[in-house]
């Protein structure tokens, strides 16, 4: 309530031009007085002549769990059950990096005996979960300065989970399988559909897979195998090292580094995997590998409240915590592997026969694109360009795959592109 | 609000230039001046500036070295402009945040309410001033404590009405809260 600063300072003066005009016998200093005190006077009486409503104030989402940069509407409904309210201001406190689409986050007006009032308004919210709390309400006295300042505790969550982008299918080679069936080749002859070899016949196999060629060539019955394909345990880590991640003009390589990790997360869940996540960088958040529509919610959840933090025990990826990830298992790390050291990490985890794929966030074009084109900078991306061909090159001698990407352009490209070149690649041997 | 607050941050500007003009040396007008400009400039342009109190507080003292050198009525319209001009800035920084049709609403309430109440103000002072070279140091010393005896009752009063009025607000909630416990 505001009158218990301005009722202090009106009293506060008027005393001291009533002292000085006693103590110096000033009627002028006495009479000084007079305005403090009749201010403070009229928001004495005004404040006692306000009749006090009994309020109740609720904020209803349209929805709790959305994708980030969708639209929801939430509604405020303050109901008055004590005496009417000739003039009162509703207010709902917007945290900051929620945008108004439409509408008006409050209500003025009067606030009638039992007649509630609801004012709703739409917010595009990005990814993260928002918690709104506070709702004011003001109320102005009938005459008079006084107004009693009424703040609701509705602590509203919504939870923006990350866009998932559709991907081109990510070839992964894991030294282990899980026994059901997946989508990732188990390296041991089963029901696949990829030729694996031959092997004689014995009786009970099935006359459909009797090599004629092989048999008529060597006298002798042979059976083709194939491939089989299992279920693997991928495991996507999403880097949030404050110190790993560029930020310039207001774009960030954070925010990609969450769409990527999210829809790779999707990707490999989609196509028949158990997925794991971890985040690394604040804590060791850490989801235990599974399948399913509501675990793929929990990793997205994750992700939606990630944001970049400082750690001094997670500062290098060197603390990346080896014995949580399943051995053998398919290691995804989305990051932009910045310092020097970070690329040594793959060696720890090919020690602990996983198989790792880095996704390496690059922000070169991003911060290139901030700065004016001079010599310079030419010498820096050169520079720049060679550190990460050195990594790249670390990385690849210890069987690493690497897929570079650029924030600036989606996923789906870079890993087209990757495709590409390792088929050029094979071709070329 | 804000052009309530400005207003009134000029009267007392002009009304303390005058005051000092008429009784001190030639720096002290110019000075009064230079204040008052800063602070219409600071309310114009930062009205969620914390500094307003500061400029209240040297309004008020200005006023009371005005009076006691004998400019008193100038005197008086500043401090009561000042005062005024202090709690239009404290409420429009208060309603900023508002929907801008509320807020404009509630901006023309509170000038004609403010600027009542000033004038109320200014006129029981003004009118202690004119009566006291009649009647001497006692009228000037009942009108003062005339109000202060107003003041004692609406204070009771409010305090009266505060604690008879407990708790009357609720979230929706600890409504829920309370339902299911």
């Amino acid at each position: 309530m505001r009158n218990d600063r301005r009722l202090p300072v009106g009293l506060l003066f008027g005393a001291a031009f009533l002292v000085a005009g006693l103590y110096g016998r000033s009627p002028a200093l006495l009479l000084l007085g007079v305005p403090p005190l009749v201010y403070a006077a009229s928001l004495a009486l005004s404040h006692a002549m306000m009749r006090r409503p009994v309020l109740e104030a609720t904020r209803t989402p349209s929805m709790g769990r959305v994708t980030e940069g969708d639209v929801v509407t939430m509604t405020i409904c303050v109901t008055n059950n004590g005496p009417d309210v000739a003039f009162a201001a509703v207010l709902d406190e917007l945290s900051d990096d929620m945008t108004l689409v439409s509408g008006e986050p409050g209500y003025c007006g009067p606030l009638h005996r039992s007649e509630p009032v609801t004012a709703a308004y739409d917010l595009r919210v990005p990814r993260g979960v928002h918690v709104q709390s506070t709702l004011r309400v003001l109320i102005w006295a009938r005459a008079g300065l006084s107004l009693e300042d009424y703040r609701f505790d509705c602590p509203t969550y919504v939870a923006a989970l990350p866009c998932v982008e559709p991907l081109p299918a990510v070839a992964i080679r894991p030294r282990k399988t899980h026994t059901a069936v997946g989508p990732v080749k188990a390296r041991v002859a089963g029901s696949g559909v990829e030729f694996f070899g031959c092997r004689g016949y014995v009786p009970g196999d099935d006359i459909r897979r009797v090599n004629w060629r092989a048999y008529a060539k060597y006298g002798r019955p042979f059976v083709n195998e194939y491939e089989d394909e299992r279920m693997t345990d991928v495991i996507v880590v999403l880097d949030v090292r404050v110190t790993a991640h560029v930020r310039t003009n207001g774009e960030s390589t954070f925010e990609p580094s969450c769409r990527a990790a999210a829809s790779l997360a999707a990707h490999f869940m989609r196509r028949g995997n158990r997925v794991g996540f971890l985040l690394y960088g604040q804590t060791v958040d850490w989801i235990e590998p599974a399948g399913g529509r509501f675990h793929l919610e929990k990793i997205l959840g994750t992700i939606a409240r990630a944001h970049p933090a400082r750690s001094y025990a997670f500062e290098d990826l060197a603390n990346l915590p080896l014995q949580m990830l399943p051995s053998g298992s398919q290691i995804v790390v989305v990051s932009p592997l910045s310092r020097s050291g970070d690329a040594l990490v793959a060696a720890k985890l090919r020690a602990r026969g996983c198989s790792v794929l880095v996704f390496y966030v690059d922000s070169l074009e991003l911060e290139r694109s901030a700065e004016k084109p001079d010599a310079a900078l030419d010498l820096a991306v050169r520079t720049r360009t060679l550190e990460m061909a050195t990594d790249f090159r670390i990385m690849e001698s210890m069987g690493v795959e690497v897929i570079p990407w650029s924030v600036m352009q989606p996923l789906a490209v870079a890993i087209r592109a990757a495709q590409l070149n390792r088929g050029i690649e094979r071709r070329s041997q | 609000m804000n052009a309530v607050a400005l207003v009134l941050a000029g009267l007392s500007s002009l009304s303390l230039s005058l005051a000092f003009a008429r009784t001190g040396p030639f720096y002290e007008p110019m000075l009064a001046a230079l204040l008052g400009a800063i602070w219409v400039l600071i309310l114009a342009v930062r009205p969620r500036m914390p500094a307003h109190g500061l400029f209240l507080f040297l309004g008020l003292a200005a006023a009371g070295i005005t009076a006691a050198r004998g400019s008193t009525l100038l005197g008086l319209a500043a401090a009561t402009a000042t005062l005024f001009a202090w709690d239009a800035i404290t409420m429009h920084r208060l309603i900023l945040d508002l929907p801008p049709h509320g807020r404009h609403r509630i901006a023309r309430r509170y000038a004609l309410q403010a600027l009542g109440t000033a004038a109320a103000a200014f006129a029981l002072a003004a009118g202690g001033l004119v009566i006291h070279p009649t009647l001497g140091f006692p009228a000037a010393l009942g009108t003062a404590l005339g109000v202060l005896v107003l003041l004692a009752i609406a204070m009771w009063q409010s305090a009266r009405v505060a604690n008879s009025a407990g708790a009357t607000a609720s979230s929706g909630s600890e409504r829920e809260k309370a339902d299911g416990a």
